[in-house]
């Protein structure tokens, strides 16, 4: 009788021997697995994907996926994915940050990289603090949230990502949770399909820091307080600025067609240079 | 490591005993850490908790075949790629 | 004057020393500047904005220091040669990139045309106080390889010198200029290309797997897209790349990059010495500030000092054999140099009890030679 070897379809993207170090029931997880979900549905050459990682929990993914990664400081994944690109614009250039990595240290990069409109795709994962360090503060976390540097709650305003990228000039903005994988995965197909620069906020949520220290006691809670926050963006035209306040707006808010800064940079070298 | 070593197959009776079964769900206990995503999340209640812990120390889902409609739900949000749910064709390699 | 693929014809030229560094660059191989105006450096990238797309490279202006450096080493690991050009200021915010630089040993060269500081200091005025920032303003310790030129024409030789250090070492390598040599113009020689000889990095090919921390010489370097499905990360790794968080491994991987720096050495080691087969004295420098020296010296020699002239060309790695050989008939050294003695301390430290050590310093301008004359006459008594 010959024996079955059983493996998960989307293995064959993993590092071996696989091992996964994030929390039970962490939304980042969920992230790595949308990714390597896309990258399989597009059928892209894996030799040709690049990623880039911050520094936090979804850094981890340097030792889930099998592709080649770029794990650099705190906050500089996109100019290091801007130097990829365009030093081999054969390379899909994926990068992966958190919150608090992509838009708090990494917003100057996060405004700019988006403005230049260059062919490079950000999913950022966004679990409102800085979960990697034990939970700290970030630009990203809900007003009156606790978490290890605001005990008392936060007084800080919460950092809208897809607002600041839309108005910077991104060529595509989405936002998704991992409450919806299946947009998530499509999502995340067609931010990589788009010419100019992509981006896809990704609600992650953390329930060994964000939930515990908010009152989610564990991953089922968070995800039942995630199905109920989510709001899709053709529903909140009847609601009031008030009752949007604690919602999470999901769905795809820019997709348009603007010229790529690698191909806006050689169309204009072809007329100026002998 | 072995993916055949701690899975928990589970293929609806079919007329040939089983062994060319459409549908197959998958669990790799030694990845699953006892989320409880994938019970909360199955539309039709198939999944539970395990009455006992697994090597890895975690309550892991147990799944009521009846109820399962294999729509692979659990496998799409499962963090740590420990379910496998196959609907309508084979995909396991054979090794000789 | 830009025929054949974009590269400068030989033959001589009036350059200024911003413009020779960014010529020494294309024609070293550089394709690739990401960079951010700051006087006294911002020709450089002016220039870099103009010629980049002559010779097929590509130039980009980012957001700031840092973002430069990230783009910087993003396009390096895609296989180009690339550079930056800043000051003071901006190499502060480069350190981080540096650190990163260094302990994934990536090649690229960086120039920092030193000005007044610290802080923003004076804008377009010389001083030499970036010296033990080049080496030690990332955290950790281990070094790099930093060169310093005091002509026009070494700014462009210098600089070819640089790329082929930080390919054949796989290091960040720094070019020390400053605000005056920067800015001031001088007969440039530009060589016929097959006079240049340039070194490129070996690259990794598929069946390789050990990137990094070799054991002797250079691990070959693996490109992005090529398959490798490799790591290139700031934490502490191993020779695969795979990330290792213990002190044993940590110790390893410390151990690797400094002999490294130490087998580089050898080769780096530049310094130029005139007059020091008698003399009982020595003037040593570098950068612009040397040529008051020399100037000083041979003035000092007519009136029968027996002074000798010593110029580090090279000023990282630091080579004390090197430098104590250089200076072993010398019982008094005067360092001059334009800072408050960054130099003349690692100089006193180097050469004992048994000499001793004299500074003469200014900042804002070059020294000049009568200054130093006058200690030499000074000590010589």
């Amino acid at each position: 009788m010959t024996e079955l070897v059983v493996q998960h379809p989307l293995e064959k993207y993993v590092r071996k021997p696989y091992v996964n170090l994030f929390c039970p029931g962490c939304g980042e997880s969920k992230a790595v697995f949308a990714l390597i979900q896309a990258v399989d549905e597009l059928k892209l050459d894996p030799d040709k994907v690049a990623i880039v990682s911050g520094v936090g929990c979804h850094n981890m993914v340097r030792t889930i996926v099998n592709f080649d990664t770029a794990s650099v400081l705190h906050g500089r994944a996109l100019p290091f994915a801007t130097g990829l690109k365009l030093g081999n614009p054969d390379l899909t250039v994926i990068a992966f940050t958190g919150d608090g990595d992509g838009s708090t240290i990494g917003g100057n990069h996060l405004v700019h990289t988006a403005r230049r409109n260059i062919g490079v795709t950000h999913i950022m994962l966004n679990n409102f603090l800085y979960a990697n360090t034990g939970g700290q503060l970030a630009a990203t976390t809900p007003p009156g949230a606790s978490t290890t540097t605001s005990p008392y709650g936060n007084v800080e305003p919460i950092l809208d990502a897809c607002d600041l990228v839309a108005s910077a000039g991104a060529s595509y903005v989405a936002r998704w949770t991992v409450n919806n994988m299946r947009p998530l995965v499509n999502s995340i197909k067609e931010a990589i399909s788009k010419k100019g620069f992509s981006f896809i906020e990704c609600v992650a949520p953390c329930p060994t820091f964000y939930g515990r220290y908010n009152s989610m006691k564990n991953p089922v809670e968070m995800m039942r307080w995630l199905k109920k926050a989510s709001i899709p963006k053709s529903q909140t035209s009847q609601l009031s600025k008030e009752e949007l306040k604690d919602k999470i707006v999901i769905g795809k808010f820019v997709d348009v067609e603007k010229p790529e800064f690698t191909d806006s940079i050689r169309k204009l070298w072809k007329t100026n240079t002998k | 490591m072995n993916a055949t070593d701690t899975r928990k197959e589970h293929r609806p009776d079919s007329a040939d005993g089983g062994t060319s079964a459409a549908n197959v769900w998958h669990l790799w206990e030694d990845r699953c850490k006892g989320c409880g995503i994938c019970i909360e999340f199955c539309p039709t209640k198939a999944l539970q908790f395990s009455k006992e812990l697994s090597t890895k120390g975690y309550y892991v889902p147990v799944l009521e075949e009846k109820k399962c409609t294999y729509c692979g739900i659990c496998d799409l949000y499962c963090p740590d790629l420990a379910i496998m749910v196959v609907r309508g064709k084979k995909t396991e390699k054979q090794i000789p | 004057m830009t025929k054949n693929n974009g590269l400068l014809s030989p033959g001589t030229y009036l350059f200024a020393g911003n413009d020779a560094v960014a010529e020494g660059a294309i024609a070293a191989g550089c394709r690739f500047y990401a960079g951010y105006p700051i006087t006294p450096s911002t020709e450089l990238a002016e220039r870099m904005s103009r010629r980049m797309p002559e010779v097929g490279g590509m130039y980009v202006q980012m957001e700031d220091e840092i973002a430069s450096m990230g783009a910087l080493m993003g396009a390096s690991w895609t296989g180009k040669k690339v550079m930056s050009a800043t000051s003071g200021l901006g190499f502060c915010l480069m350190q981080e990139h540096i650190g990163f630089a260094i302990a994934s040993e990536t090649p690229l060269v960086l120039v920092d045309v030193q000005r007044c500081g610290p802080a923003s200091g004076v804008v377009a005025e010389p001083m030499q106080g970036d010296v033990m920032q080049a080496n030690y303003g990332h955290n950790g310790d281990i070094g790099l390889i930093a060169l310093s030129p005091s002509t026009v024409q070494e700014s462009f030789d210098l600089t070819i010198e640089c790329f082929n250090l930080a390919e054949k070492y796989r290091t960040p390598v720094i070019l020390l200029s400053d605000a005056r040599l920067a800015k001031m113009r001088e007969k440039l020689r530009t060589p016929r290309p097959e006079e240049v000889e340039i070194i490129n990095r070996t690259i990794a090919d598929k069946r390789q797997k050990q990137f990094y921390l070799a054991k002797e010489g250079v691990a070959p370097m693996p490109l992005f897209g090529a398959g490798h499905r490799m790591v290139v990360a700031i934490s502490s790794h191993d020779e695969y790349g795979t990330i290792r968080m213990n002190a044993e491994n940590h110790r390893v991987m410390v151990d690797r990059l400094n002999d490294k720096l130490r087998r580089a050495s050898g080769e780096v080691t530049k310094i130029e010495s005139k007059f020091m087969d008698d003399a009982e004295m020595a003037v040593l420098s570098y950068g612009t500030t040397a040529r008051g020296a020399l100037s000083a010296v041979k003035q000092a020699r007519k009136e029968g000092i027996k002074v000798g002239y010593v110029r580090l060309i090279s000023i990282w790695p630091f080579n004390e054999d090197a430098i104590r050989r250089v200076l072993s008939r010398a019982r008094d050294v005067i360092v001059v140099e334009l800072n408050t003695g960054l130099m003349k301390k690692e100089i006193e430290r180097t050469l004992g009890s048994d000499k001793k050590t004299h500074l003469v310093w200014d900042v804002g301008r070059l020294v000049p030679p009568d200054v130093i004359l006058r200690k030499i006459k000074e000590l010589s008594n």
